[in-house]
């Protein structure tokens, strides 16, 4: 059974101009343990999609439902938020601790763990994100990449089965980027289903899965490979492969028969290398 | 960089007087100010003295730090003197000069008011050196806590508190850059009379009220998603405990309330 | 329009526990027409320099001359100052504040005395290089708009001041990759037109398509300034340093790494596609 299973959801905005449809027919299967990069430019819907999974929002049609739990079920909700956690993009407007350790506690504390295991929690998943030597620190002093870690850590405590990143390096630094994906990774090894939501196609070359995204609808579903490949899917998806993607992509139409879609730039060498 | 200094005065450190439960600082601050307002012999003021000095040392703290907390007042504390001085009414003359009259009980209340208001501002400005703004936060809720029961939004005020404080360093930043950014466009924060100055500011508060809407929203968000609701079935994880030394800290002052009672 | 740094130092905080070398003795020379690339990791002092250079901070050391005066001597005027060199700070979109994206743009014109009638060509001028609709969007609220727009406006209402000279802090932060690119062409655009650029970023692909120059900052202190090419030839040197190079280089270097006859000045995807035809066309 899918732990994520979207079934024909559609959303719209409501405003003082009327509404702005936001998502339309989505359907999304997640099996334990995936790791799916949701694609697309900004205003694709990604971000919306995301908040559907922890019952921010409410689909206007359709249902999605959580290891089996539907969102629209109130009596749900926060068993849902426990299962489901979601890191967003602003590292600081996450944080709602003056210390570190505290901010990590916050989701144990508002589920009524008792506070000798809030302690043990917090510390393990301070450990995951290697976040544990700043502890008492005071989150205005920390790098983008620092916080979010501890966002993350924060989200670790609740012991959820699914992450949601939400565009979690949009705003990091090089540095900062490296941290985030290299925990996520980590995250996804050790069992978590993961959703990552991004515009920057280097993340989602490693995931199981991506899903590219346009105007509210899923434009395609494939690995990694099948999606990159697809020059044309990538331009009508208002993407831009990774230089050394488009590069493959520029030789192939030369007429070179380079196999299929690199991942890495040390694929795309052994490529050009085999061929001359 | 300004986010640097440490929220209000706190001074971190580990004197007895730093490790005592904030509930009981903060009841026994509101001791202590009641108790120099009580005092009324020399003997009493001299005690109460006696009082802050011992406390000082506890804290380990220097009494030129402690004593920093005085500057910013110094205005009120010299014109509260120079009026009682002066202004004092009725009570035996020891010399005039057109309306200024200078009695002895006048000199008197002078110098007690002054000695109590330096008294009052040391006792509160010891509390905030040696408790930490979550402490004292944390302090407040729990005392408040019975409140509960007429309604009173106790849990949601400690909350706001709490993300105010750790709002504030970020908030000041954000007033940085949005300044230097306004600036870099012909904007002038520090000219004109007082009404070009207040229109002045509106390319700095609009930004910033702005973004404080947006970052309200996106925490809201992230509140919920770590299943925040309100006060109810909320477990913390740093539990407050009473100790030894503050019954010990409990005792001391009540004993001198007793003191002061008696009429000193 | 010269901009020179001269042994410049700025100290954070001094005399408090917390006093800190944010720019340590740079000195540097700006050129007319320039498009200067300013990397380093976070913390290096890219920000601060640029604040230097813009005079919105005060130097503990050394000087900032503008065609050959000092800008932080008294009775140099700052405010003219603004009309020439415009600054951009990172998400720009966060100091819209006026009712309409009209008035937001010609806030800088006016602020600098310029008479009714040169704003509003100044405002048609500056969205018109921001590629935003003149007619569509002056009189909607600039917080109406998308992101991207939102940063363009931003953007124009700088360039409405018709800086000679204009300093980015990593203009394209937080935008989608087709924002990214459209953006870093309306920036060279504009490089091309005669306005001196100056950029910090973390993208070291948009410096070696588009700079002429680069400048690294290390630890407070300038790296190294040279080319592009020259500087992202030095792969090992920026590693140690914290910083990568561009993917292009990284391509190149693997290539090269295999025997493959890619030149060392390879950094623009262009030139690559060029020598990896060259080379699978058999030609070594």
């Amino acid at each position: 059974m899918a732990i994520i299973d979207a079934q024909d959801i559609s959303y719209a905005y409501t405003g003082e101009t009327g509404s702005t449809p936001a998502l339309t027919d989505i359907s999304l299967k997640v099996p334990k343990g995936e790791l799916i990069a949701i694609i697309g430019r900004n205003g694709s819907g990604k971000s919306t999609l995301a908040k559907h999974i922890n019952a921010l929002y409410l689909p206007n049609s359709g249902r999605v439902l959580i290891d089996g739990m539907d969102t629209k079920d109130e009596t749900k909700v926060w068993d849902i938020r426990k299962c489901a956690g979601m890191v967003f993009q602003n590292p600081d407007n996450q944080l709602v601790a003056t210390i570190v350790e505290e901010d990590v506690a916050f989701g144990p504390e508002n589920i009524g763990v008792p506070p000798a295991e809030i302690r043990k929690r917090v510390d393990a998943a301070l450990s995951v994100v290697n976040m544990g030597d700043y502890a008492d620190r005071a989150p205005h002093m920390l790098s983008g990449g620092q916080k979010q870690r501890v966002a993350i850590a924060g989200v670790l405590a609740m012991q959820p089965d699914i992450i949601v990143f939400d565009e979690p390096t949009a705003m990091l630094d090089p540095e900062g980027r490296a941290e985030v994906l290299a925990t996520i990774e980590k995250l996804n090894k050790s069992g978590k289903t993961i959703l990552l939501i991004t515009h920057y196609m280097e993340e989602a070359l490693f995931a199981d899965r991506v899903i590219v995204m346009a105007e509210g609808r899923v434009m395609a579903e494939g690995t990694p490979r099948e999606i990159f490949a697809n020059e044309d899917l990538l331009y009508r998806a208002g993407l831009e492969a990774p230089p050394h993607i488009a590069l493959y992509h520029k030789l192939k139409n030369k007429g070179y028969s380079l196999g299929e879609c690199p991942l890495t730039t040390d694929e795309l060498v052994e490529k050009i290398c085999l061929l001359s | 960089m300004i986010s640097n200094i440490t929220l209000g005065q706190f001074f971190p450190g580990n004197s007895i007087i730093h490790r005592l439960d904030a509930r009981i600082k903060l009841v026994l601050t509101v001791a202590v100010i009641v108790l120099v307002f009580l005092v009324r012999t020399i003997t009493g003021y001299a005690v109460v003295l006696g009082f802050f000095v011992l406390t000082i040392l506890l804290s380990r703290l220097s009494v030129k730090y402690v004593l920093k907390g005085l500057k910013p007042l110094w205005f009120i504390l010299v014109f509260t003197f120079v009026l009682n001085t002066f202004f004092y009414s009725g009570g035996t003359e020891l010399f005039s000069w057109w309306i200024l009259r200078v009695t002895e009980e006048g000199l008197v209340s002078a110098v007690r008011l002054a000695v109590r208001l330096i008294y009052l501002i040391t006792a509160t400005t010891m509390l905030t050196l040696t408790t930490s703004p979550i402490a004292l936060t944390d302090g407040l809720e729990s005392l408040l806590k019975p409140l509960k029961a007429i309604r009173f939004p106790v849990h949601e005020l400690a909350m706001m508190m709490t993300i105010a404080m750790r709002f504030i360093p970020t908030l000041i930043e954000e007033t940085d850059k949005i300044m230097k950014a306004q600036t870099a466009r012909g904007a002038e924060f520090d000219s004109g009379n007082v009404l070009k100055r207040a229109a002045g500011m509106v390319p700095l508060l609009v930004p910033l009220f702005v973004s404080a809407f947006r970052r309200a929203d996106e925490l809201a968000f992230a509140m919920e998603s770590r299943c925040y609701n309100g006060g109810k079935g909320r477990t913390r994880m740093k539990v407050m405990r009473l100790n030894c030394r503050d019954f010990v800290a409990a005792a001391f002052v009540s004993g001198l309330m007793v003191f002061a009672v008696l009429g000193f | 329009m010269s901009i020179e740094l001269d042994g410049l130092t700025y100290v954070y905080m001094p005399k408090t526990p917390f006093e800190a070398k944010a720019v340590e003795n740079i000195s540097l020379n700006i050129k007319d027409g320039d498009f200067l690339g300013v990397i380093g990791h976070t913390g290096s002092g890219k920000t601060t320099l640029i604040g230097l250079m813009a005079g919105l901070l005060k130097p503990t050391a050394g000087r900032v001359l503008i065609d050959g005066q000092d800008i932080n001597a008294k009775g140099y005027d700052k405010k003219a100052l603004r009309r020439h060199i415009g600054v951009v700070f990172q998400y720009p979109e966060h100091q819209l504040f006026e009712e309409t994206v009209y008035k937001d743009i010609a806030f800088g014109p006016r602020k600098i005395n310029v008479s009714e009638e040169e704003t509003d060509l100044r405002v048609k001028y500056a969205m018109e290089l921001m590629e935003l609709d003149y007619e569509n969007i002056k009189e909607l609220s600039p917080f109406e708009l998308s992101g991207g727009q939102k940063r363009r406006v931003a953007i124009a209402g700088v360039l409405a001041m018709r800086p000679r000279v204009l300093i980015l802090d990593e203009p394209v932060a937080g935008l989608d990759p087709k924002g990214r690119s459209h953006l870093m062409r309306l920036i060279t655009k504009l490089n091309g037109e005669g306005v001196t650029i100056i950029m910090i970023t973390h993208s070291m692909d948009d410096l070696a398509e588009n700079a002429n120059r680069v400048v690294v900052l290390n630890g407070a202190k300038l790296f190294i300034d040279d080319t592009p090419s020259k500087v992202f030839m030095q792969k090992k040197l920026l590693r140690d340093i914290g910083l990568d190079v561009p993917y292009v280089s990284r391509i190149a270097q693997s290539l090269r790494e295999r025997g493959k006859n890619i030149p060392d000045d390879v950094i623009r995807f262009a030139q690559l596609e060029e020598c990896v035809t060259r080379v699978l066309e058999g030609g070594q």
